[in-house]
């Protein structure tokens, strides 16, 4: 999920850009087959990148079966009936693509970067996979053993990882946001073959993709090589999808705990927020509160407890609204050294509610000129861009409203800033949570 | 009884029906699809040009690029980095590096990132082991207003008591947290254990004790010292002609000192034969950083190494390590090794984590691969299938305009010359399975290869 907060920033770190551009010019198609297609054309160079978006994560997983969509991915990579084995890997390395693949709570995602010579086999490979999913017993047993040794590695190696989990856990209770995307130690040693042929037969269809190009190739052709290689995949029903249980927004909870190499003490709060599929009409009021309060080094909150009263070290916020679900508003600080977390936690507690009383139009409207001033840059980079428009497009974004993001923040006025504040900070469930060093035991 | 003749003439039959199924079945040729395929044979060109700059003679690679209005500068101040620092003042390039950056032309460091973001402005530096460097990203229409903003950081940075009072704390904090991640606190100790007193032995964000006494004027005395215009090197990508480019490399470095820092740091090559070092600590995972004997970036022998590297461990899931350790027997979730080449030295690295007990077996497959390589070298399908992902994946590169600067400058500082772009894939082309194997058989030994780990051990 942490890729997903890069993308909002980056998105926010963007005057030059004028009014009614569109972000990205992105052709929309749908397959005969239901397979939506995004087309980015960026003819810097003769490189694309492709991905295939699954509109299904973790979320979608049975209860106790925790981990089983990360493994379906991994096995992904493990064959099918016509290119069995580890071919894929063998075939698209040779030529010259830089492949991988992610899970988060909400979606599966499967890309390369290629030389666009290169782009039909890929669009062959991926439609093959779409279908044809085979592995053995044995490389199922081995890749359960790879994303239990992946676990350890990003979760339980690192303690704040650990720690932003159970922050997960207590801020969504019986949310299924609550659950870790790579399943607990004991789910991914229980899961089996039929658990992840499960979520492949009921969410691996046609659909449920959506192919993101971005890159050397104009829509028209990349429309007719989709309907070539992905129209071909016979269409599927992907059954009903997991209605989200309902929220408590009363909760207000706090987490300390001591970690083991933890060397600095953290204050984190996680507020549930509004995301775009939740109330799409608030998200541009919170992207610019976030903005406001966090978001570099000259942010109300920096200002005021790094440089003015010099008792943090850092302060942050970020805002996530790219969610199938709710989405979530971080405040972050780290306590300067002799400064005791109690102490940080007041100050921050007046600091927002400071920031939050001095909103006006004339702060307002030199943060909204901020976030528009580099949009230009996304015309940059074609992998970021297929990247930030997958991740939007596959949580029910419309194309719309990705283009049009720079008249939307524009939209936004210092009253709605203020309510978006005023909402989040008192009717939305929100848990603060402190990691400490471990103390020394005698 | 007919029965009996149904299946003995259906069956035929049906053989016939799915082997003719399968004969007429297009099979699956990637060869065939990518030569088919409507989308290849572009043409594409990346001129390189040489910019001299009128007044100073500042010389800069540059790739220009319209086809969107935006301009990145790279550079770097060569041998300024960890190097270039004096006995007390362990840090110094990075404060100075921060510094610099945050504050200057009359502005405080307030108004100054206020100017920065208003016009999307990005003006970054950092220093590493072996340079002090710096990075500009603007967008066309305000890039006379960038290169003043980085002129004046170059000359007129504000250098401000409470912004170093700030930077010297968030920089003691760094380094605690260096002890959070098992992988940092390893490649400390590994720097340690490899480099001893040489300046790459050092930690590269400083000395507490130095840091805490670090003045203003360190910085002032860091930067006369060693940001000069004779180890200047730029590399310019974007939307900016020849011309305008030149003028620029005036504005901006014009003003500085003919020289720079001297390059005073010794070569080193350490001894990797050296026994194994495991350090103890209360992990999940046991981590692993091995180091060898490597050569250098215009070596003769630099791509059949390159080459042998990408095969053992550089290429990824499809690597002889990964293929073993991880996709054969799932004992890792990621094994690799890789070419590092600063100025003063040529290494190949490696690493993987393992929980305990998986430990022992994954360190016995990596010095096994390791010397079966050294022995037996590659074979003629696998360096082809190597070149092909060289010379394939080249064009990648070119997707992000910063990468682009800073490739140019590389260039630039390693001495690959000014049409490496157009050579690069020839030189993939040209290596041979005798020359690889020659190379492995030279690097890939028993005695060429260290293992430094942290974690838990039998």
């Amino acid at each position: 999920m942490n890729k997903i907060f890069f993308v909002i920033c980056l998105i926010l770190f963007g005057s030059a850009f004028s009014a009614h551009a569109r972000l990205f010019d992105i052709s929309e198609y749908t397959l005969s087959n239901g397979v939506k297609l995004l087309v980015v054309p960026n003819h810097k160079a003769p490189i694309v990148k492709h991905m295939v978006w699954y509109n299904v994560g973790a979320v979608d997983e049975k209860p106790g079966k925790g981990g089983s969509a990360h493994l379906l991915e991994h096995l992904m990579f493990r064959g099918t009936e016509n290119i069995p084995g580890s071919e894929f890997n063998r075939i698209l390395q040779q030529n010259g693509a830089d492949s991988n693949a992610f899970t988060s709570q909400d979606f599966t995602a499967y890309h390369q970067n290629l030389d666009i010579s290169r782009l039909e086999l890929a669009m062959y490979m991926e439609a093959d996979r779409m279908q044809n999913l085979k592995f053995s017993p044995t490389d199922f047993e081995t890749e359960r053993d790879i994303v239990y040794q992946e676990r350890k590695q990003v979760v339980e190696n690192q303690p704040l990882s650990a720690f932003s989990e159970n922050m997960q856990r207590s801020l969504w209770q019986d949310h299924p946001y609550a659950h870790p995307v790579s399943g607990t130690e004991t789910e991914i040693l229980n899961l089996t073959p039929d658990d992840v042929m499960d979520i492949y037969r009921r969410c691996y269809a046609p659909g449920n993709a959506v192919v993101v190009l971005a890159g050397d190739i104009e829509p028209e052709t990349a429309y007719r090589l989709a309907e070539k290689y992905y129209g071909k995949v016979p269409p599927r029903d992907t059954g009903n999808r997991i209605v989200f249980p309902a929220v408590n927004p009363t909760l207000k909870s706090r987490l300390s705990m001591e970690l083991p190499r933890v060397e600095l003490p953290r204050i984190i709060r996680r507020y549930m927020a509004d995301s775009y599929n939740t109330d799409a009409g608030r998200i541009y009021a919170l992207a610019v509160l976030s903005r406001y309060l966090g978001e570099g080094d000259t942010s109300a909150l920096y200002k005021e407890l790094v440089i003015r009263r010099e008792l943090a070290l850092d302060v942050s916020s970020s805002y996530n609204y790219a969610s199938r679900s709710y989405g979530s508003f971080n405040i972050a600080a780290v306590p300067q050294n002799g400064v005791s977390v109690e102490e940080l936690r007041q100050a921050l507690d007046e600091a927002v509610a400071d920031a939050v009383d001095a909103i006006d139009d004339e702060k307002i409207a030199k943060i909204k000129n901020k976030m528009l001033a580099g949009l230009i840059y996304l015309k940059d980079n074609p992998f970021d861009a297929a990247y930030i428009v997958g991740s939007l497009y596959s949580i029910g974004m419309s194309r719309e409203d990705i283009e049009n993001y720079a008249d939307n923040i524009r939209k936004v006025s210092a009253g709605n800033v203020r309510e978006a504040a005023q909402q989040l900070l008192k009717n939305y469930a929100v848990v603060e949570g402190v990691a400490n060093p471990e103390k020394a035991h005698d | 009884m007919i029965k009996k003749y149904f299946w003995l003439w259906i069956l035929p039959v049906a053989g016939l029906v799915f082997g003719g199924m399968m004969f007429f079945k297009p099979a699956f040729d990637p060869a065939a699809l990518v030569k088919n395929s409507e989308l290849g044979g572009r043409r594409f060109s990346v001129p390189v040009t040489e910019v001299v700059s009128p007044q100073y003679g500042i010389k800069a690679y540059l790739l220009e690029d319209r086809s969107n209005p935006i301009i990145s500068v790279s550079f770097v101040f060569a041998h300024a980095g960890l190097g270039a620092e004096p006995e007390g003042r362990a840090g110094i390039s990075k404060i100075s590096a921060a510094m610099i950056g945050e504050a200057a032309g009359g502005m405080n460091s307030q108004q100054f990132k206020e100017k920065l973001e208003d016009y999307a402005v990005s003006i970054g530096y950092s220093a590493d082991k072996d340079d002090f460097s710096g990075q500009l990203l603007t967008i066309k229409e305000f890039a006379p207003l960038a290169f003043e903003m980085l002129r004046q950081t170059l000359f007129e940075a504000e250098l401000d008591s409470d912004d170093l009072k700030r930077i010297k704390r968030q920089m003691l904090a760094m380094l605690e947290r260096q002890n959070e991640s098992p992988e940092t606190k390893l490649s400390l100790i590994a720097n340690r254990e490899i480099f001893g007193n040489h300046p790459y032995g050092r930690n590269p964000l400083g000395r507490k004790d130095d840091i805490q006494k670090m003045t203003t004027q360190d910085i002032r005395d860091f930067v006369a010292a060693n940001l000069g215009r004779d180890n200047l090197i730029v590399g310019i990508a974007g939307d900016l002609t020849p011309q305008e480019a030149g003028r620029m490399l005036d504005q901006i470095f014009g003003a500085l000192p003919e020289q720079g820092a001297v390059d005073r740091v010794a070569e080193i090559m350490p001894d990797f034969g050296l026994e194994t070092v495991n350090v103890n600590q209360d992990l999940a995972q046991s981590v692993s950083f091995i180091a060898a004997k490597g050569t250098r970036r215009t070596a003769e022998d630099f791509y059949p190494l390159y080459i042998a590297n990408y095969i053992l461990g550089g290429s990824g899931l499809n690597s002889r390590l990964n293929l073993s350790a991880r996709e054969k027997e799932g004992l890792t979730y990621g094994i690799y090794t890789g070419l590092s080449i600063p100025d003063k030295s040529a290494l190949i690295v490696g690493g993987f984590s393992s929980t305990p007990q998986n430990f022992a077996r994954v360190a016995e497959i990596f010095s096994r691969e390791w010397q079966k390589m050294g022995q037996e070298g590659v074979s003629a399908q696998e360096l082809k299938e190597a070149q092909d992902y060289l010379i394939a994946s080249y064009n990648l590169r070119f997707a992000d305009i910063t990468a682009i600067s800073e490739m140019l400058v590389y260039m630039q500082k390693t001495g690959l010359g000014i049409d490496f772009l157009q050579k690069r894939n020839d030189y993939v082309a040209a290596v041979t399975a005798e020359q690889v194997n020659q190379a492995a058989a030279r690097y890939f030994t028993p005695e060429n290869l260290r293992m430094i780990n942290l974690g838990k051990f039998n």
